[in-house]
């Protein structure tokens, strides 16, 4: 069963303000980034922040990703890569190649800075037309690649020469997004990414509350496990929707029961609603029941970790009231 | 007449004698018993060896040594002692070059002792007859069965509705006989309960030797798990072709050498083909190459609707199969995909109709409109390239052969002579009542 990561939460690292707040949006994985919202004069900087950003993002229970430059990887790694570390997002990949080159650089930096050999991820993130081609060997390219962003859509439609805007009306992407997903899951990896919706519902659309939703509860319903957020107002709708509805954990319930009953009685497979439910399904329904308990424990594990933060906030608080 | 009561439909008595029969389909033991007859049976994919064996007769030789020690009383020397010495000396040689003949039998069961069949009252020669027969049988030679031969395979002629039957259900297999389907697709995955299939292997051997023979064109569907016990249980004369989830080119080419050694073990004339079943992500991003990875592969079935419940589609159980869809986009380019790989390596593509729909009535599940459904759905199939469809429903098969084209009809002549077919259940059938378990199973 893969980890719970339904949100990752990007976080420009050399903002502090953002890293310091960034535990109160309870996203599962907050990445901390040097790519995109990092101006190219404040790299340095940004990279000189990671190490100690990555222990302050972790304090509300969330994990901690780093965003490296695909054209700066080593530099980034060299800065970024220290323990509580769980995944590399990289960005734009297009060839295996890159992926085992960066596999060799975390490999390298596992064993020189004490971090256990294998943990740190590898999260590719497909965003041109070279990489939609290559998924596949992308995604095969290391033991590390356990989940493939399925499109990054800015970056897509630009390299496809689509207009963004016809997102809006369009699932331009319909194929990119199908092929590049297909890969991925042929090799078992999970898929974070969104599925398209009418309307302004892309990644950046975040101040359309209904539109977001509409987006999330799509993206579950496509297999979809985790989404990029580029704003803290798209993660609650993402942690509450990125999972198994109590109707579905429900229906799956009802799945289990119909196939297990179904063996007990010597029948080959068990009915629901005149729908047939055999092995494979009912492993489904299990696998979708267990997933939502996993979520319901990463919620009160973080939901502690929160408390906890927060009465220490307030004792901080109190005692530099009373000095 | 007992016999004959027990007898399948297409089953033909080739050898008989010492009340046991060899049929086109299996060796028979069967006995009087109080109350009615005993039957054993032996399909022959079951036998390893087949030996005559001939064993003292027990009684003579008992009673030949009683009478010789009781010479011994008649007293030492006298005319008497000789004679019945003689005759007790004579009794026992008797019984041991007069022995009673059986059949010792091995099986392909693991640990199991080689059983024997007694053959009562039968000259040496007739039961070497019957041995011959069974013999032949083994090894697929079916020339003792005189009519009708089974349909003939013609290149590039799969049929358009592919009906799905339960391995171990005799009843629905007769029954599909009767239908129109072009392929009868034996299952022994999802329609057969897990304890049940090693009993279906036992009868598949017989289901395609009769499928064959009803002029239909026999698959068998094997589960990934235990393909080789599938393999070995139904390669036989008669079968068309394997249906199998082969998610690689390694994997194609793996079942196709099991294919290969089966065949040639048998002496199979015709080459079993190989149907490839899409049911994962893994099956559909590798067509492709795994169609490419042998000339057995001749179709492919989509089963677009097990790929999107893999990929966490959660609607994909309302969506496409049972025929209650929305339009999924991942549905309509897996389908594409699919389609398009087949197509680029020139074997025809079958969509599933309502395969994930419980067995029963249509309209129970889906409401009134189900065949309109499922006409509409064959429609859309056959304009998006697929040349047939599968399906567990009787009922669907009437839309499948009306909407794929006529031209994809299997080729070979109608039968010329009327079907002495008929779908009679016999009472040994195993519908309600268990069926006799062959002995050393």
């Amino acid at each position: 069963m893969p980890p719970v990561r339904r949100t990752l939460l990007f976080t420009p690292v050399n903002v502090r303000r953002f890293v310091e707040g960034a535990w109160r949006h309870s996203a599962d994985v907050v990445a901390l980034d040097l790519e995109d919202s990092v101006a190219p004069e404040e790299k340095p900087a940004a990279r000189a922040a990671v190490r100690e950003a990555i222990a302050l993002v972790q304090r509300g229970g969330a994990e901690a990703a780093l965003r490296v430059n695909h054209d700066a990887i080593e530099a980034d790694c060299d800065a970024g890569m220290w323990p509580g570390l769980c995944a590399i997002v990289l960005p734009k990949a297009e060839t295996a190649e890159q992926v085992q080159q960066l596999d060799s650089t975390i490999s390298r930096l596992e064993g020189a800075r004490g971090i256990e050999a294998g943990t740190v991820e590898i999260m590719p993130m497909i965003e041109s037309a070279v990489g939609v081609r290559n998924a596949h060997a992308i995604a095969s390219a290391s033991a590390r690649v356990r989940s493939f962003g399925v499109l990054g859509e800015a970056d897509l439609t630009a390299d496809l020469g689509i207009s963004f805007a016809d997102l809006h009306e369009t699932d331009v992407l319909a194929h990119a997004r199908t092929e590049a997903g297909l890969a991925a899951r042929a090799l078992g990896v999970t898929v974070n990414g969104r599925a398209w919706t009418p309307g302004r519902a892309t990644i950046a659309d975040y101040g359309d509350a209904e539109a977001m939703e509409r987006s999330m509860r799509a993206s579950w319903e496509a297999g979809c496990r985790s989404v990029f957020c580029v704003h803290p107002a798209q993660v609650a709708a993402a942690n509450r929707l990125l999972r198994p509805s109590q109707a579905e954990v429900v229906r799956c319930a009802e799945a289990v029961r119909a196939y297990t009953e179904a063996q007990r009685e010597g029948l080959p497979y068990g009915v629901r609603q005149g729908v047939i439910i055999d092995a494979s399904t009912a492993r489904s329904a299990l696998a979708t029941i267990a997933y939502s308990l996993d979520c319901a424990a990463k919620d009160a594990a973080k939901l502690l970790r929160r408390r906890e933060m927060e009465a220490a906030d307030a004792a901080s608080t109190g005692d530099a009231e009373t000095s | 007449m007992a016999l004959a009561d027990y007898l399948l439909p297409y089953e033909r008595v080739a050898a008989e004698c010492g009340r046991v029969a060899a049929t086109n389909l299996r060796l028979i033991s069967y006995n009087p018993r109080s109350g009615g007859w005993v039957f054993r049976e032996l399909p022959y994919s079951f036998i390893e060896t087949l030996k005559l064996r001939q064993r003292p007769r027990a009684t003579t030789v008992v009673l030949g040594t009683l009478i010789a020690l009781l010479s011994l009383l008649a007293g030492p020397g006298t005319t008497l002692q000789l004679a019945a010495a003689g005759l007790g000396g004579a009794s026992v040689l008797l019984g041991i070059v007069f022995g009673d003949l059986s059949l010792e039998i091995a099986t392909s069961s693991n640990g199991a002792k080689p059983q024997r069949w007694p053959l009562r009252e039968v000259s040496r020669r007739e039961s070497e007859a019957l041995v011959a027969v069974a013999r032949a049988a083994m090894n697929g030679e079916y020339d003792f069965v005189p009519e009708p031969a089974p349909l003939p395979l013609a290149e590039g002629a799969l049929g358009r509705s592919v009906l799905l039957v339960p391995m171990d259900d005799a009843l629905s297999t007769l029954e599909a006989l009767a239908g129109d389907a072009d392929v009868i697709c034996l299952d022994n995955t999802m329609l057969v309960h897990p304890s049940r299939r090693d009993a279906a292997r036992w009868t598949v051997q017989s289901a395609v030797v009769v499928a064959g023979q009803a002029r239909r064109r026999a698959w068998v569907r094997v589960s990934r798990d235990e393909a080789a016990e599938d393999l070995a249980a139904a390669v036989w004369p008669g079968l068309a072709a394997v249906v199998a989830a082969v998610e690689s080119p390694e994997e194609a080419t793996a079942l196709a050498g099991q294919l290969d050694a089966l065949e040639r073990a048998r002496g199979l004339a015709e080459q079993v083909r190989i149907v490839v079943q899409v049911e994962t992500a893994a099956g559909a991003w590798a067509l492709g190459a795994t169609l490419a990875a042998s000339p057995r592969v001749c179709a492919v079935i989509a089963a677009t609707h097990n790929v999107l419940d893999l990929l966490g589609r959660q609607d994909a159980r309302s969506a496409w199969n049972s025929l209650r869809a929305p339009v999924l986009q991942e549905a309509a380019h897996l389908r594409g995909r699919i389609a398009a790989s087949a197509l680029a390596a020139g074997v025809p593509v079958y969509a599933c109709l309502a395969t994930d729909v419980a067995q029963g009535w249509l309209a129970d599940a889906l409401g009134d409109d189900a065949l309109q459904s499922i006409d509409d759905a064959a429609g859309v199939a056959w304009s998006h390239g697929y040349r047939g469809a599968v399906t567990l429903h009787p009922e669907a098969i009437e839309a499948c052969n009306r909407v794929f084209p006529v031209d994809e009809r299997p080729s070979a002549p109608p039968p010329t002579a009327p079907s002495p077919w008929q779908p009679v259940v016999p009472s040994h059938f195993g519908i309600g009542v268990p069926r006799p378990a062959p002995e050393g199973s």
